[in-house]
């Protein structure tokens, strides 16, 4: 009787409007929008962890108007004034409400799911790197939607006025911009509150990396809130007195209490770096992480002809590594080894290497140190720092270069370059390892040194 | 002594037409809600929070005012010989006036809603209110909220802010294609619903 019933539900109900409804707002953002995600090699559609956090994002939509359909969904019974006529029915209320609640469940899972499927798929065969590490991620986020739909629905029989569903989708919404919101507001800055309290909405944070991942004590807190919410949304839909009403609420509150008790404080205990996708492949002296193993073979060539050109220096480099870490994490700065960062838009673009002179330009840059700044490019220190490895690279090619991309070219580079050709040779080589060491320890400005403090 | 029945039939009509409406339950929630989101943005002094807050209120009050676009019974409506196109379309304005209304007047408070300007609330609150007369003629008087609501949640969450067209809830006051989108959801809702009216 259930599964007919719940099939009518799913057909006559709000159901079918909430299923289109997420499919259109999401597939509008997910497909013919950029939205708010990057398309780099953190695309949501590129690696499983970046497409269920990014997906994650979608809720803090999709999730208020859950609410607020639910509660439409909820007062239906008043609405067409039965109540009175239901409590003439010898039955247990939870009967006449589980198909309805799985429509609503139904609707809302299959839609948000179906939204991501293309992207799965895109995932499951392009990505090197499969696991099933980021279900947890994508759990919480149904089990948010689901609960969200529930509990509008609960709430909506409880309040059956008319008003209910509206406002109860803008207090969705207001919940979820203040907990956006406090990290960054200026009072509440930094204090460990306020990181916690941001992990009751069920947005997530960019994903600027494809080596991080959400922390298990995080979704289990989150797990328990969202899992509260659905439970107090069941439990006002079968209690109809006053006392048991106030007992309904009780799972949500426990929840929320709990939930603040297991989530991690600080933003580097939620997001965690994923052992998984940062462990090494290596073929002889050349490494690429899980994720970019697939590139391997392409970086070995360009690899070895840099490491045989940083050669000719002592104390040279002896193995190119892929830098497999966050870049929120500081690295320490090894000698023998030349990173290679697929996040830069030198060595990578989506993922997958540049053509492979390009490459072996962007690992000689510095001479086969990483870049102590090179995040404010129109700033006069971090062009004479571009310039200086360019000119460092272009020494070891034995011909001027710079980086092909136009944001990261220097207006001093042209002129250091002939300002250091016009030197003795051992002068040169001097000079090169002189700027080798100085950014290595990121000390004093490298143009300076590479020109002799000239300019 | 018809002329006596019309004026004591004239008073009475705006009245019963704006309880009809719910009108009144929808005023508390527009000033409750907008009370409570100044309220917070006074407590947390943030200039993100508060640009935020002010669409959300606009939400709030347009949601509350849309459950008004249809009466208890559309098809009694129906059978009326009244003149429906400027009664409905002012319903439209209406919702958008008293909305804007709402969000200017805390500018003469010390913690403001409408701090982007004037014309941003104006725009915001007229293109959510001619969302709300889309919705009512597509999903009916009391459902019509999801489309105003909807959009704002979209809009203050997660759609890109340079998308101008269709984040016009978030452009500046002088964006020009914003503007327009806003004029053009305004007109073809209170156009559309002042025609139409609500979905049966």
């Amino acid at each position: 009787m259930i599964p007919r019933i719940t099939w009518i539900e799913l057909r006559r109900s709000t159901a079918p409007v909430l299923g289109v409804l997420v499919l259109l707002l999401t597939g509008y953002l997910l497909y013919l929008s950029h939205g708010p995600w990057t398309h780099d090699q953190t695309a949501w559609t590129r690696q499983w962890d970046s497409l269920a956090i990014w997906s994650r994002q979608l809720l803090m939509f999709l999730c208020p108007v859950a609410l607020g359909l639910g509660a439409w969904q909820g007062r239906r019974d008043h609405r067409s004034r039965m109540i009175e006529l239901l409590t003439t029915v010898p039955r247990p209320g939870w009967q006449r409400f589980t198909p309805t609640v799985l429509a609503i469940g139904l609707a809302l899972l299959g839609g948000f799911l179906l939204i991501l499927l293309p992207g799965a798929i895109q995932v499951a065969g392009s990505s090197t790197y499969q696991h099933l590490g980021w279900l947890p991620v994508l759990g919480v986020g149904l089990l948010a939607l689901v609960g969200c739909g529930w509990l509008g629905m609960g709430l909506g029989r409880l309040l059956p006025s008319v008003l209910t569903p509206p406002l109860l989708a803008v207090a969705g919404l207001a919940g979820v911009i203040v907990a956006m919101s406090t990290p960054n507001s200026g009072v509440v800055t930094g204090t460990l509150a306020s990181q916690r309290s941001a992990l009751l909405s069920p947005g997530l944070k960019n994903v600027t990396d494809v080596f991080t991942t959400v922390a298990a004590r995080a979704d289990a807190g989150q797990t328990v809130w969202f899992a509260g919410l659905a439970a107090t949304g069941l439990a006002l839909l079968v209690v109809n007195r006053a006392s048991a009403r106030l007992v309904a609420l009780l799972p949500a509150v426990v929840a929320a209490v709990v939930a603040l008790a297991i989530v991690p404080a600080t933003l580097t205990q939620i997001y965690v770096p994923d052992n998984g996708a940062s462990a090494l492949t290596c073929a002889s002296n050349v490494c690429v992480s899980q994720v970019h193993r697939d590139q391997l073979a392409a970086l070995t060539p360009p690899a070895q002809q840099a490491l045989a050109k940083l050669a000719i220096l002592p104390n040279a480099p002896t193995t190119v590594v892929e830098q497999n870490q966050s870049w929120t994490v500081q690295t320490a700065r090894q000698p023998g080894v030349v990173l290679a960062d697929f996040a830069d838009p030198e060595v990578a673009r989506y993922g997958t290497l540049r053509a492979p002179d390009q490459v072996e330009f962007a690992l000689l840059e510095g001479a086969g140190t990483p870049s102590c700044s090179g995040t404010h490019y129109d700033q006069v220190v971090d062009q004479r720092e571009l310039a200086a490895r360019a000119v460092a690279a272009s020494w070891l090619l034995g011909r001027f270069e710079q980086s092909i991309d136009p944001y990261l070219q220097s207006p001093f580079a042209q002129s250091a370059w002939q300002g250091l050709t016009r030197l003795p040779a051992a002068e040169q080589r001097t000079r090169i390892i002189a700027l080798r060491n100085a950014s290595l320890t990121c000390q004093g400005d490298l143009l300076s040194v590479l020109t002799g403090g000239a300019q | 002594m018809s002329q006596t029945s019309v004026d004591r039939r004239a008073v009475p009509f705006a009245a019963l037409y704006l309880k009809s409406r719910q009108v009144p339950a929808s005023l508390v929630a527009l000033v409750v809600g907008a009370a409570a989101a100044w309220a917070l943005a006074a407590a947390v002094d943030s200039p993100g929070l508060s640009l935020r807050l002010g669409v959300l209120v606009a939400a709030l009050g347009v949601g509350a005012g849309a459950i008004g676009l249809a009466g208890s019974d559309p098809e009694l409506d129906r059978t009326a010989a009244l003149r429906w196109f400027p009664r409905r379309a002012g319903h439209v304005l209406g919702i958008a006036a008293l909305v804007a209304a709402a969000l200017l007047v805390t500018r003469w408070t010390g913690t403001s809603l409408a701090e982007a300007g004037v014309g941003f609330v104006v725009r915001d609150a007229a293109g959510l209110a001619g969302l709300a007369g889309l919705g009512s003629v597509a999903l009916g008087g009391q459902r019509a909220w999801v489309a105003p609501v909807g959009w704002a949640c979209c809009a203050i969450t997660v759609m890109p802010d340079d998308q101008a067209v269709l984040n016009w809830l978030a452009q500046p006051a002088d964006n020009r294609p914003a503007a327009i989108a806003a004029s053009v959801l305004f007109l073809g809702g209170a156009i559309l619903y002042g025609l139409r009216g609500s979905r049966r």
